[in-house]
C-alpha cells in the first residue's frame, strides 16, 4: 500500500529514472544560464564603465559632425544594451525552470515540475521569436 | 493487496489531479520544441546557401593567399554552424515526438527517453559553452603574456 503515497508526475511514478533525466536536464540548463548571467554581467560593466568612451570613438571614426555621431554611438549602444537585456530576460526562464526541476526532484512536487515544464515553454518561444527573426535576416541577404 | 501492488506498481499512468493540465504543459513545450528545431534547421541550411550564393569579395593587397585563407575560415565556420544546428534539430526533434508519443500512449519509458534527448541538447550546449570559456581565457592569457613581453 506504500506506493499509493508515492510522488506521481500527472500520474506516472516520479521513478529513479524519471529523476536522473530531469536532473540531468535542471544541471546543464541552470550552468548555461549561469554562463550567460556571467557574460551578461561582464557586458553590463564594460558598457557602464566604458559605454560613454565607445560612443565618443564612434563618433571620432565617423565622417559625420561630433554630435549626430556622438548620438549615435549612444544609439548603438542603448541598442545593444537592449539585446543584452533580452538575452537576460530569455535565459531567466531556463533558470528559472531549472530551479523548479531541481525542486521537483528533490521533493518530488509535480506542481513544480508542471511549472518548471512552463518556463521551459517561454523560454522555447522567446527562441522562436528570436530564430524567426534570425531567418528573416538570413532571407534578406540571400536576395 | 499483492494484486493491487503488482497493478499499480506496472501501472504507469492513472488518472491523478494534476494529469490534465502536466500533460497539456508536456505537449505544448514538446510543439514549441519542434518548430524551434525546423527554425533551427531552416537557419542551418539558410546559412550554408548565404555562403554558396553569396560572392566572396578578393584581397588583392597582399596576393591571393590572403583571399584563400579568409575563404578557408568562413567555410569552416559555416560548416562547423550547419552541423550544429543539425545536432541541435536532431535532438530537440527526437524530445518532441517521443514526448508526444509518450503522452500519447502512456508510456513511461518512452518518456524518460524524451527528457533523455532534452538533457542531452543541453549537455552539448553546456560542452560547447565550456569549450568557448576556455578558449576565450586561453588567448587572453596568450594576449595578457604577449602585452607583457612586448
Amino acid at each position: 500500500m506504500d506506493n499509493q503515497h508515492e510522488p506521481t508526475l500527472f500520474g506516472l511514478k516520479f521513478d529513479d529514472s524519471t529523476r536522473a533525466e530531469i536532473k540531468s536536464i535542471a544541471t546543464w540548463s541552470a550552468f548555461i544560464s549561469y554562463t550567460v548571467f556571467g557574460f551578461l554581467f561582464l557586458i553590463f560593466l564594460i558598457l557602464i564603465l566604458s559605454g560613454s568612451q565607445i560612443a565618443r570613438q564612434f563618433g571620432a571614426l565617423s565622417d559625420a559632425d561630433a554630435t549626430s555621431a556622438t548620438m549615435a554611438g549612444t544609439f548603438i549602444v542603448l541598442i545593444f544594451g537592449f539585446f543584452m537585456a533580452v538575452l537576460g530576460v530569455w535565459f531567466y526562464f531556463l533558470f528559472k525552470s531549472s530551479r523548479l526541476f531541481k525542486k521537483a526532484v528533490s521533493t518530488g512536487d509535480v506542481f513544480s515540475f508542471g511549472e518548471g515544464v512552463k518556463a521551459m515553454n517561454v523560454f522555447f518561444i522567446f527562441g522562436i521569436v528570436l530564430m524567426v527573426l534570425s531567418v528573416l535576416g538570413s532571407i534578406s541577404s540571400l536576395f | 493487496m499483492q494484486e493491487y501492488q503488482q497493478e499499480n506498481q506496472t501501472s504507469i499512468f492513472d488518472n491523478g489531479q494534476l494529469d490534465v493540465q502536466e500533460k497539456s504543459a508536456v505537449l505544448k513545450l514538446s510543439g514549441n520544441v519542434k518548430i524551434f528545431a525546423i527554425l533551427l534547421l531552416v537557419n542551418g541550411v539558410l546559412g550554408l546557401l548565404a555562403y554558396f550564393t553569396t560572392r566572396q569579395e578578393v584581397i588583392v593587397a597582399e596576393g591571393f593567399a590572403t583571399s584563400i585563407i579568409n575563404s578557408q575560415n568562413n567555410i569552416v565556420a559555416t560548416l562547423i554552424g550547419f552541423l550544429l544546428n543539425v545536432l541541435f534539430f536532431y535532438f530537440l526533434y527526437r524530445f518532441s515526438t517521443s514526448s508526444k508519443k509518450a503522452i500519447e500512449g502512456l508510456d513511461q519509458s518512452e518518456l524518460n527517453i524524451s527528457f533523455n534527448y532534452l538533457g542531452t541538447y543541453f549537455k552539448i550546449i553546456g560542452v560547447l559553452l565550456i569549450l568557448g570559456l576556455i578558449i576565450f581565457i586561453f588567448s587572453f592569457l596568450l594576449f595578457g603574456l604577449g602585452r607583457l613581453v612586448a
